[in-house]
């Protein structure tokens, strides 16, 4: 199938909103800073690393003269400095795969790959952003947002983001949870490469394995010319009997699906597989599970 | 080329035989190319690539698809050879004479006789024999053969002519010509009009070796007119068909002038009749205007009836003195000539001037009394004479009288008279005023008596009620006179002055047209003005056709140079028929040794087109093969399914059906749409298109009136009927408006559309100074616009939704019109136009989001809002009509009907105020 012509989000939004509404907000696993971070909105009610204001306080002459907020202190006589609430709210960063395979479907009745993984990242978000917690779109947003506009700004970005590979390089902070949603369909090594270096940084990502059922059966029949989807520099291959190479074809794709799954492993980080033939909410539970920390290994 | 001939199969191209020569290059093809492969995108593929290891096995072509294809091919071949079946008969060839018949009877048949005729010739063509192509009408070609093609390109400029056909003379130019060995086939025209000479054509062809007769079905053999004759109230009409076999029912049509029907009777012929008649029913005025008649399904010169002078009008002369006297209300022919008037055509004169007329009626006023012998004359020949009395005949009586009179009149009711003055008696049967209503103030004061006597009696039609007599009449040779026994003006009664003078001369006319008079006052040339074709339509007359000599025009016998027709001499008009006997006017008997057969019976034996036809089936369904041989039928039947298919084939069948009435528009027929007049200025179209939405959902957010769209129109293609109203900017460059358009726009208007016309040029009034608008006058020059006045103020359109005064749209100072009449009865009481110069559209524009697209002047305060509201106004206003109207005195009613716990609030300024 060609790529489909560049669409509204709203349907998307329309199918994770739903998607969603079955499930309790989601606090994402805050493991690693549990001692200083408190439930619900990790503000600390009180000044430190933040966003949002906390208060003004007379300037002090240790304070950087940059740090003064001469708005509101050409109010007054006095010279104030804005100190903002140290929060310590989880993020979670989701990259979604955004290669031509992605966009594909077997068949019109089936989502392609990359609907179903914006869709799952949509609700995720959503189920996040509806506990105060913090996303963003590796790579692509310029800073973790939260609230009912956040929403709408990371489903805009995760629908329209391309999802290039660097975006993992993105600059993440430490302890950040990253949803990767991809079909893995490139050379383990490949991908070794890449989550080795990510897994070098502090962070816990949760890696979710979309499969079109068509790439798992292999139905075909007959004489085929396969193809790459997009521009592709690999030649397209035309097999006599298709039918005859579906059993070592299944066997190489298991084979690959384990090569996946033990990298996962190995790296400690949870792998969802999930099929675009089988409803989005299994994935989206398992989801829900892996970054909530309910079933850590 | 030669054809080839095998067996009973005979190929006309045999050389594209050749082609089957590539069939084996065909299977070596196929054999070696496999089908193609499917394309399938597949992400995976890198995984699959390390997969396939083995030899990529090219999968070819099944042996059956194979042979399917190779016997496609074949026929292919075989059918761009043009096979013929030949039959058996057709193998030995003989030259061929051709005999159609190209009279005028064998105009309805025509298509078929030609077809015939080609078929015939190409048949010779491929046999390669000569043709000696026959016609039957008078014509100088000698009898000769000719080469098929020759005779295929003459038969083409073969047309039916307006003549009868003469095939005796065609026997005898064949008299001395062999036949023998020849095959001969005769395309008839079915009929005959003289048996005799065609036995004689038959015997002369009887030498020829095949011989076929071939006649038109009776059904379609043509009619021929009898008798023609008036009734009271119409006339009778006698036809005549050559066959009596079976029903044969059409119609018989009038035409007037241009050949206008006028009248439309059905004639029924019984099983083994040959005859029928049929009445028609019209009144004199229409009956006059009929100029010809004619069979409405056959054309053919001799199924039309010509009708001239002798019909209809008759030609009516009055004698007046010398000298005229001023006062026309005072002289006497002044009463019979308006009367007369409607129904003939008067002349008046002195009998010098009126007799080379040839009138059919003569009126005699006793002032213009005269004993020429011209005039007895005129009536011995068939002329009708009216005569009126007057003192000149009562002092004097003359010869040229119906009855003997009395000397000197009879006064009734004068000062020195016993009698009063008397009415007429009611009319007798025998008398051509019978059944004529009698006024009750008719009064008789003076008249001249007749001499009593039973020849008298005789010769009275009409008496008083005394018994006199006071209409007499005479036969005189082929004519008659009639004396009315009182003057011709009022002087001796008030019979001229009242209706029944009319009805009475009238009752005259119809007497003198059945003798319609001959002139041999003029004898100068008929010349042929219009003359008929071989198909009975007029026509102008040919290069032959000559004038006829006054004297040989009753005995014309219809040739080439004298076609039938109308012929004009000087005023008058008299119609040369093609009249055919109907005794002899007879179906074509089976002549012996030939053989019968009906047209369209050839059979078709070329064999190219019915296997051109199975390879193009054949091709159709290898399509379907190579889907299957390539193994994914079964997957095209999985990804449709088998109901898919089924639904998918359904709806194309409707969608075939159903393309022909399906239109973009007739949606707009089930849910309310705005329309616009496209004007063809992509702005204003984009302006009035933006100004339709914003009132539609102006209108959808304040009233229950919920318009589903809105539509650009063009009067000249769209249908108009599905909406309320049309907005149309007139800019003042635009064109008039095309025949078709206006056509539409009326009919629009006339069945209850209303008009919006917008010069939207109020802001510019100052400059324009009352100069009319160019373009709203192109526009509107053939629209039927009513009388307009600006809107008065307690007009619906004030009141239908909200209570405006005033219709701002980017201007408010506009002034706007609407029809003066405001219960015009078929619009409901709707205004058929409404013109006005604010700009409409302008206010009402608004973008999607409902923001306002263009700056209003403001002239008074919240102008987009009360432009809003009177858009809202004559929304509700072209919909709901008067109702609205009528909704201003639901208060009035309501009161009426007792009901007086609702306060009626105040709608506006109307009768109902003064209840208040």
């Amino acid at each position: 199938m060609a790529a489909k012509p560049q669409k509204s989000s709203l349907p998307l939004r329309r199918e994770s909103e739903q998607l969603a509404a079955s499930y309790p907000v989601l606090l994402a696993e805050a493991e690693r800073v549990a001692a200083i971070v408190a439930q619900g909105v990790h503000g600390r009610r009180r000044p430190g690393q933040g966003e949002t204001f906390w208060q003004y306080r007379n300037y002090h002459s240790s304070d950087p003269a940059n740090r003064i907020d001469w708005r509101r202190s050409a109010r007054g006589d006095q010279v104030y400095v804005r100190e903002n609430e140290w929060e310590a709210a989880n993020t979670v960063y989701l990259w979604r795969d955004g290669n031509p395979g992605m966009n594909w479907q077997s068949s019109d009745k089936l989502p392609t790959k990359q609907d179903r993984a914006t869709v799952l990242c949509m609700a995720l978000a959503s189920l996040l952003m509806r506990a105060g917690e913090r996303c963003a779109v590796i790579g692509e947003t310029d800073r973790p947002r939260s609230g009912r506009l956040g929403l709408e700004r990371i489903a805009k970005r995760l629908f329209e983001s391309t999802g290039p590979s660097e975006n993992l390089e993105g600059k993440m902070p430490a302890h950040a949870q990253i949803l990767i949603a991809s079909d893995f369909l490139e050379d383990p090594e490949i991908w070794k490469t890449r989550l080795t270096r990510l897994a070098s940084r502090p962070v816990k990502a949760t890696l979710l394995r979309l499969i079109d059922p068509a790439e798992y059966d292999f139905p075909y029949k007959g004489r085929m010319e396969m193809r790459l989807p997009g521009l592709s520099k690999l030649p397209p291959l035309i097999i006599g009997r298709a039918e005859r190479a579906r059993e070592d074809y299944q066997t190489r794709f298991k084979a690959h699906g384990a090569a996946i799954e033990d990298m996962a492993r190995r790296l400690g980080w949870p792998l969802i597989t999930h099929r675009t033939d089988t409803p989005a909410n299994t994935a989206l539970t398992s989801l829900y599970v892996s970054i909530s920390g309910e079933a850590r290994p | 080329m030669e054809p080839l001939t095998l067996g009973s199969l005979t190929f006309l191209a045999p050389l594209s035989l050749l082609g089957l020569l590539v069939l084996p290059l065909i299977w070596w093809l196929l054999r070696i190319t496999p089908p193609k492969p499917l394309q399938q995108i597949f992400p995976p593929l890198r995984i699959l690539q390390q997969v396939t290891t083995e030899e990529e096995t090219p999968n070819s072509t099944p042996l059956w698809l194979l042979l399917f294809r190779l016997l496609l091919a074949a026929i292919i071949a075989i059918a761009l050879a043009q096979p013929m079946l030949s039959q058996p008969e057709g193998i030995e060839t003989r030259p061929l004479v051709l005999v159609i018949d190209d009279s005028w009877d064998a105009a309805p048949n025509w298509p078929k006789i030609t077809k015939e005729a080609e078929s015939r010739t190409a048949d010779a063509r491929r046999k390669n024999v000569d043709i000696m192509l026959l016609t039957t009408t008078e014509n100088e070609n000698t009898p000769t053969f000719m080469n098929a093609s020759d005779a295929l390109r003459k038969i083409k400029t073969l047309s039916p002519r307006a003549l009868e056909a003469n095939r005796e003379s065609l026997a005898a130019k064949l008299q001395n010509i062999d036949l023998s060995g020849n095959d001969i086939i005769w395309l008839s025209s079915g009929v005959t009009a003289t048996s005799s000479v065609d036995t004689n054509l038959s015997k002369v062809l009887s030498s020829g070796e095949d011989r076929i007769l071939l006649a038109p079905t009776a059904s379609t053999l043509p009619l021929i007119p009898g008798e023609l004759s008036e009734t009271v109230n119409g006339f009778r009409t006698i036809w005549h068909r050559a066959s009596g076999n079976g029903v044969r029912s059409t119609d018989i049509t009038a035409h007037g002038s241009g050949g206008r029907i006028i009248a439309r009777a059905p004639i029924n012929f019984a099983p083994g009749q040959t005859q029928a008649e049929t009445l028609i029913e019209l009144p004199t005025e229409l009956r006059s205007r009929i100029t010809a008649l004619r069979v409405a399904d056959s054309a053919a010169t001799g199924s039309v009836k010509l009708l001239d002078d002798s019909w209809g009008r008759p030609l009516i002369g009055v004698l007046t003195e010398g000298q005229d006297s001023g006062s026309p209300l005072l002289s006497e022919p002044f009463y019979a000539e308006t009367a007369l008037r409607p129904y003939a055509d008067v002349y008046r004169g002195g009998l010098d001037d009126i007799l080379p007329l040839a009138p059919s009626i003569i009126i005699m006023p006793d002032a213009a009394r005269t004993e020429s012998p011209e005039l007895k004359t005129f009536v011995e020949r068939g002329g009708l004479l009216i005569r009126f009395a007057g003192p000149k005949l009562a002092k004097r009586a003359d010869d040229y009288l119906p009855v003997r009179l009395r000397e000197g009149g009879r006064a009734l009711g004068g000062a020195l008279t016993w009698e009063d003055p008397q009415n007429f008696a009611a009319f007798t049967p025998d008398s051509p005023f019978y059944g004529l209503s009698i006024p009750e103030d008719i009064e008789v004061k003076k008249q001249v008596m007749a001499q009593p006597g039973a020849e008298t009696d005789s010769r009275t039609w009409a008496r008083l009620q005394d018994g006199s007599p006071i209409v007499t009449t005479k036969e005189d040779g082929f004519g008659r006179i009639v004396l009315f026994h009182v003057t011709a003006g009022p002087e001796w009664s008030n019979i001229p002055v009242s209706g029944l003078y009319v009805d009475m001369l009238r009752r005259l006319l119809t007497l003198a047209k059945s003798s319609a008079a001959q002139t041999d006052v003029t004898s100068g040339e008929w010349a042929p003005e219009r003359v008929l074709n071989g198909y009975g339509r007029l026509a102008s007359p040919g290069l032959l056709a000559r004038p006829i000599a006054h004297d040989a025009f009753a005995e014309t016998v219809i040739s080439e140079s004298h076609p039938p027709g109308l012929y004009r001499q000087g005023p008058r008009r008299q119609a040369l028929n093609l009249e055919t006997d109907p005794e002899a006017f007879k179906e074509i008997n089976n002549f012996s040794g030939f053989t019968k057969s009906g047209y369209g019976e050839t059979r078709q034996n070329n064999l190219g087109g019915i296997l051109l036809a199975i390879a193009l089936l054949m091709l159709a369904i290898d399509a379907l093969f190579s889907i299957i041989a390539s193994g994914r039928m079964g997957g095209l039947l999985r990804r449709f399914g088998l109901k898919t298919t089924a639904q998918i084939a359904l709806a194309l069948i409707f969608c075939w059906v159903a393309t022909p009435f399906a239109s973009a528009q007739d949606s707009d027929a089930l849910e309310l749409h705005l329309a616009y007049i496209k004007t063809g200025d992509s702005r204003l179209d984009a302006r009035s298109e933006e100004a339709m939405t914003g009132l539609v959902d102006a209108l959808t957010r304040r009233t229950t009136i919920e318009p589903a769209g809105v539509s650009g129109v063009d009067p000249e293609t769209d249908p108009l009927v599905y909406y309320p109203f049309l907005y149309w900017p007139v800019d003042r460059n635009a064109p008039a408006l095309t025949e078709k358009a206006v056509t539409a726009l009326n009919s629009y208007m006339a069945s209850g559309g209303t008009i919006i016309f917008d010069t939207q040029d109020s802001g510019d009034q100052a400059l324009l100074a009352g100069n009319p608008h160019p373009g709203l006058k192109r526009v509107t020059e053939n629209l039927e616009i009513p009388s307009l006045a600006e809107v008065p103020e307690d007009h619906v359109l004030n009141k239908s939704f909200y209570l405006i005064d005033i219709y701002p749209g980017r201007w408010a100072n506009g002034r706007v019109w609407i029809d003066r009449n405001r219960n015009g009865a078929a619009r409901d009481g709707v205004s058929s136009v409404i013109i006005g110069s604010n700009d409409w559209a302008a206010a009402w524009a608004q973008d999607e989001e409902g923001t306002p697209l263009v700056h209003l002047e403001r002239d008074i305060p919240k102008q987009r809002e009360m432009a809003l509201r009177f858009g809202v106004n004559l929304v509700m206003y072209s919909l709901a009509g008067n109702y609205k109207a009528d909704q201003v005195h639901s208060a009035a009613l309501i009161e009426r009907l007792g009901q007086k716990e609702r306060v009626p609030q105040n709608l506006g300024s109307d009768e109902i105020k003064g209840e208040d």
